[in-house]
């Protein structure tokens, strides 16, 4: 075992030194055998071969321009191999002379362009974010200018908003514990800089972001591109999303033409819809579902409707567990949703106490809600018109100690904010006319504007 | 798209894996460079020929090929790479174009290499600086750091496996998490 690691480190140590161009005669002797009875070894000369690319890189030497400006060959170039004539040397010498000079030149040119481009400003910036610009972390700062290339880096639960000249708005970042990182393309900065109105170009490595994008030129989209998809977009508000395997794209308004780059396929993702670009996955834009959880309790008894479906109801008397609240599971529709209550007060107070947990916002039982005494017959879809019915009236929270006295739902956790409410009058009547019955109905979005709601604290959201 | 703007976009599109294509052929970064504008050169001098129905990347490898077999032609110092290795070699250039085509990849790895590099003890990072950055010579290394030619090329060496492998295990948990 230990004699096939060192033969396996001495071959590799072998094909280091080979492709780092300091193979020895014998070491080349050796390599020819070692091919000819093992051709498996093929694969660790492509991964050195690949360091060797990159190490060159990483130290951004060119190795021909820094040998002639030392007035020697390169030194990998073994000086027996290639047998240039004299003067064929030296043309050789001078075509690298002409490259080196070129190179120098447009150093030079670039060097001393006035002012880079600002493409776009920071807004708004959490503790800890990062701007990494020609390979210098510094600390990301509002009002900071990003350049060409520049990258920004922000930790897990931190956000940094960007502000672009056409009020494109980005927000960086996410409520999940990884890192977000984007860089922002250098190409639509040079195009800036001559003065054509480019697309915006990022590259999203991770994390996620969220835009509310101005309406784009006709034909300079802006491109949202992750190792795994590019999304085109025109205008819209979306959230773009990579996992380790995968880019999520959501849409909250407006289209977004999304590209798988494994195999080009093209989804269009409208609003309310997402689309995941994976390995082996169905690329179709899906509407997007969000998971609710509805808390509702009634002084006394009420019917709970969303978008038209009942979900469940409760009869007085309720026994023991008076006003204990219940709780539904729900999925909510992309964009807008109605929930509507029926409530029939029996005896003395009324009330309606309900509250809609998503994943980034409440929706709570307020004065915003609609009510009235008679509905019509399609009164719990979403189409129904509410116009005409009035605002109800809020008698405070469950945790409200006057109010308390007369119900209290016990288990509706306590620091909600919702109120209770019910029409004008809330005392029960023996008369025709009363307020002992009636009808409730909120509208209200799934997907409130991506900037309110993205970044809320998931963790707190539930059983707070 | 104007014509040098298509060029540029070949030339970044394909120069790195034919980099290392010829890396692994010829063993010499300098000499791999030209090849690798050589390629370019021929590619466009006879870009009539390119059956667009055809991959473009198996076209340029084509033309790869025959620029390495000019060149061992008149090189004593190579490997003699039978053509079994060759196509070999045109499998693994195959794999890594298809991998250029993700954007982002070849920042992932320079990146993944520049956190490998600072993992490096410091006897390691400095040897291969000099390596690399200042383009010092074995013997100019061991006059510098006090140390013998063989130990220095030894570094080296162990270095590269070292950086092969970390960059490797970085690319692999950035994939597989």
């Amino acid at each position: 075992m230990a004699n096939n690691n060192s033969n396996t480190s001495e071959r590799y140590n072998l094909i280091g030194r080979y492709v780092g161009g300091e193979a020895t005669d014998e070491d080349l002797m050796e390599l020819t055998l070692l091919l000819e009875s093992k051709p498996e070894a093929i694969q660790e000369f492509v991964s050195a071969a690949e360091l060797e690319r990159d190490l060159h890189e990483v130290y951004k030497v060119s190795s021909k321009a820094k040998s002639f400006a030392k007035g020697r060959v390169p030194r990998n170039k073994p000086a027996t191999v290639i047998k240039f004539p004299r003067l064929q040397q030296t043309k050789w010498i001078a075509s690298i002379a002409a490259i080196a000079a070129m190179i120098l030149l447009a150093f030079a040119i670039f060097k001393t362009t006035p002012e880079p481009v600002v493409i776009a400003r920071v807004a708004e910036t959490s503790q800890g974010a990062a701007l990494i610009r020609d390979g210098n972390e510094l600390p990301l700062k509002p009002n900071a200018e990003l350049h060409a290339g520049d990258k920004i880096k922000v930790a897990g639960q931190n956000t940094v908003t960007i502000d672009y000249a056409d009020h494109t708005r980005l927000t960086l970042g996410s409520a999940a514990e990884y890192e977000s990182v984007a860089i922002f393309d250098e190409e639509s900065v040079q195009a800036s800089a001559a003065g054509s109105p480019n697309s915006k170009k990022i590259y999203l490595e991770s994390g996620v972001i969220a835009a509310d994008v101005a309406p784009q030129p006709a034909g300079k989209p802006m491109l949202i591109r992750t190792a795994r998809a590019t999304a085109e977009v025109i205008g819209t508000q979306l959230k773009l999303s990579v996992e380790k395997e995968s880019t999520r794209l959501d849409v909250i308004e407006g289209k977004v033409r999304m590209q798988r780059l494994e195999d080009r396929a093209v989804a269009m993702v409208g609003s309310g819809e997402f689309a995941v670009a994976a390995r082996d996955t169905e690329f179709t834009p899906r509407a997007i579902l969000k998971r609710a959880k509805i808390l509702i309790t009634c002084d006394d008894e009420y019917e709970l409707y969303l978008n038209g479906t009942l979900l469940g109801k409760r009869a007085w008397p309720a026994g023991t567990t008076l006003y204990e609240p219940q709780t539904f599971d729900v999925a909510l529709l992309p964009g807008s949703n109605v929930v509507a209550v029926k409530g029939v007060n029996v005896d003395n107070v009324a009330g309606l106490l309900v509250e809609i947990q998503m994943e980034a916002q409440r929706i709570i039982s307020n004065k915003e809600w609609k009510t009235c005494r008679t509905a019509g017959p399609n009164w719990v879809s979403i189409d129904y018109d509410d116009s005409q019915w009035l605002n109800a009236v809020e008698y405070g929270t469950n945790s409200t100690p006057d109010y308390s006295k007369h119900a209290l739902a016990t288990h509706f956790h306590d620091v909600s904010e919702a109120e209770w409410i019910w029409s004008a009058n809330n005392l029960y009547s023996k008369t025709n006319e009363s307020d002992n019955t009636m009808y409730f109905r909120f509208k209200f979005l799934s997907n409130r504007p991506v900037h309110h709601t993205l970044y809320s604290q998931r963790n707190t959201l539930i059983g707070r | 798209m104007n014509h040098d703007v298509w060029t540029r976009a070949i030339v970044e599109q394909n120069q790195r894996w034919l980099m290392a294509y010829f890396i692994a052929t010829t063993g010499n970064h300098a000499e791999s460079e030209d090849m690798v504008q050589e390629t370019f050169t021929q590619a466009l001098k006879h870009a009539d020929r390119f059956d667009a129905s055809k991959s473009f990347g198996a076209w340029l490898r084509g033309i790869a090929r025959n620029v390495y077999l000019e060149h061992r032609r008149k090189s004593l110092r190579l490997v003699p790479l039978n053509d079994a290795t060759l196509d070999q070699l045109d499998v693994a250039a195959a794999a890594s174009e298809e991998m250029h085509t993700n954007p982002g990849y070849t920042e992932s790895r320079l990146e993944a290499l520049r956190g490998c590099l600072k993992l490096l003890s410091q006897r390691a990072a400095d040897v291969i600086q000099r390596r690399y950055l200042s383009e010092q010579s074995s013997k100019n290394i061991s006059a510098a750091l006090g140390m013998s030619v063989t130990a220095v090329d030894l570094v080296v060496s162990r270095t590269r496996k070292t950086l092969v492998e970390c960059v490797d295990r970085k690319l692999r948990s950035e994939v597989h998490g």
